[in-house]
């Protein structure tokens, strides 16, 4: 049997552990070997579960939110507009001149907001009848809207 | 004589008073088989990690890869995942080594390094004291509770500590036997067989002949199932380093 040679004992494992820490030093070193393999499979993973993000937001409840945000950004352009139109009878009855077609005017103003601001609330309410919390922030918005209305009402009186 | 091929002879001659380190065939069918693989991984992760999209070779050493990480994930357990990624190295080319060395030994003609007991013996306390080094690292004197089981009446307690002592240091012999045995063996019978089919096929004679055909299917088959037993022991000496780095961690 070969194997029971002891002459080739120590030649053997000389060369087993010179070849062995070769080994193990060639392939876990840095640039190369272990870490080249995982680097490449880490940035794999990152790319595959983003493009899984991607897929997922086709999804119904991004488009729900998609249409929230664009409803909310109309609301407040209307809400924009009205409150430059209530500067505008601010402006005008500040002058003092020709003041009760002003008042008038302001008045009438002041009524075809309020209508215009109703049927903005009474349809976002209609829209998204599942998000009550909107709503409430709608309502708070149209509180502050009532303030600013009474505000510039008394204005407009005196 | 079967056993020929296991013979090892020197090619470049070497040694220093009584220490004969020649370069021998083994040492040279270990150096072609290392850095055969080493190429591989050059080429495959030159540069820094190869392609996003891997072409076969590069699918095959990521393959390895994850390969041996899920089962130095699956059977080291009660760790975080950094401090057992910190004995992956090692196994990983523990594994690595194996299975080309044994995967080499069935190119015929060449030499099997892993049927030489003392390879495997070398590989196999190393690492059992590597392992045992690593438990008294993290329990300290408390190590030696693995010797006595829990829940074990007191007057039997010196044998069984005895018993688990001797069963504890054979598991590293065990390992090491197991992997050169499974390697002669298969080599052996595979080297048998076919000079049996030879001799047939040489004796001129039509019968002889046909019946040659019998040896050389056994071979054939035998060709395969070594390929596997090849494949099978490096995952099993792998396999069986995780449970015992398992046992010292976590000390059962």
């Amino acid at each position: 049997m070969p194997q029971l040679d002891k002459f080739t004992y120590f030649s053997q494992f000389f060369w087993l552990c010179l070849f062995f820490f070769t080994f193990y030093i060639f392939i876990c070193n840095d640039g190369d070997g272990v870490l080249g393999i995982s680097r490449i499979l880490k940035l794999r993973n990152q790319l595959l579960s983003h493009r899984g993000k991607t897929i997922r937001s086709k999804d119904p409840n991004s488009l729900e939110d998609l249409l929230r945000k664009g409803f909310s950004t109309g609301v407040s352009y209307m809400y924009a507009s009205l409150f430059e139109v209530s500067q505008w009878c601010k402006a005008v009855d500040l002058l003092g001149k020709r003041r009760k077609i002003t008042l008038i005017s302001c008045f009438g103003e002041i009524s075809g907001s309020r209508g215009m601001e109703r049927n903005i609330l009474y349809n976002i309410s209609k829209s998204s009848p599942s998000n009550t919390g909107r709503w409430i922030t709608c309502r708070n918005c149209r509180n502050d809207i009532m303030l600013i209305h009474v505000v510039h009402g008394q204005g407009s009186i005196k | 004589s079967p056993l020929d091929q296991f013979e090892i002879v020197p090619l470049i001659p070497m040694h220093i008073g009584n220490f004969y380190f020649s370069f021998t065939n083994s040492s040279l069918f270990m150096l072609l088989t290392l850095s055969f693989f080493l190429l591989l991984i050059h080429f495959v992760t030159k540069k820094g990690g190869g392609n996003l999209v891997p072409n076969a070779w590069q699918s095959l050493v990521e393959l390895l890869y994850d390969f041996v990480l899920n089962l130095v994930k699956e059977q080291i357990g009660g760790l975080s995942g950094n401090v057992k990624q910190m004995f992956f190295p090692c196994i990983l080319v523990t594994f690595l080594f194996l299975l080309f060395c044994n995967l080499q030994g069935m190119i015929p003609y060449s030499f099997t390094v892993t049927s030489h007991f003392l390879i495997t013996l070398a590989l196999s306390f190393s690492i059992f004291i590597g392992i045992t080094i690593v438990g008294f690292q993290r329990h300290g004197l408390h190590f030696f509770s693995f010797l006595l089981p829990a829940g074990v009446p007191l007057p039997l307690a010196p044998f069984l500590v005895l018993l688990e002592l001797i069963s504890y240091c054979f598991r590293a012999l065990s390992l090491g036997i197991r992997l050169f045995a499974n390697m002669m063996a298969g080599h052996s019978l595979v080297k048998i067989l076919s000079g049996f089919a030879w001799t047939m096929l040489c004796m001129n004679d039509i019968f002889y002949f046909i019946g040659a055909l019998g040896p050389l299917f056994i071979v054939l088959a035998l060709t395969g199932l070594e390929l596997g037993v090849a494949i099978l022991q490096a995952y099993v000496f792998t396999i069986l380093i995780c449970i015992y780095l398992n046992d010292a961690i976590n000390l059962h």
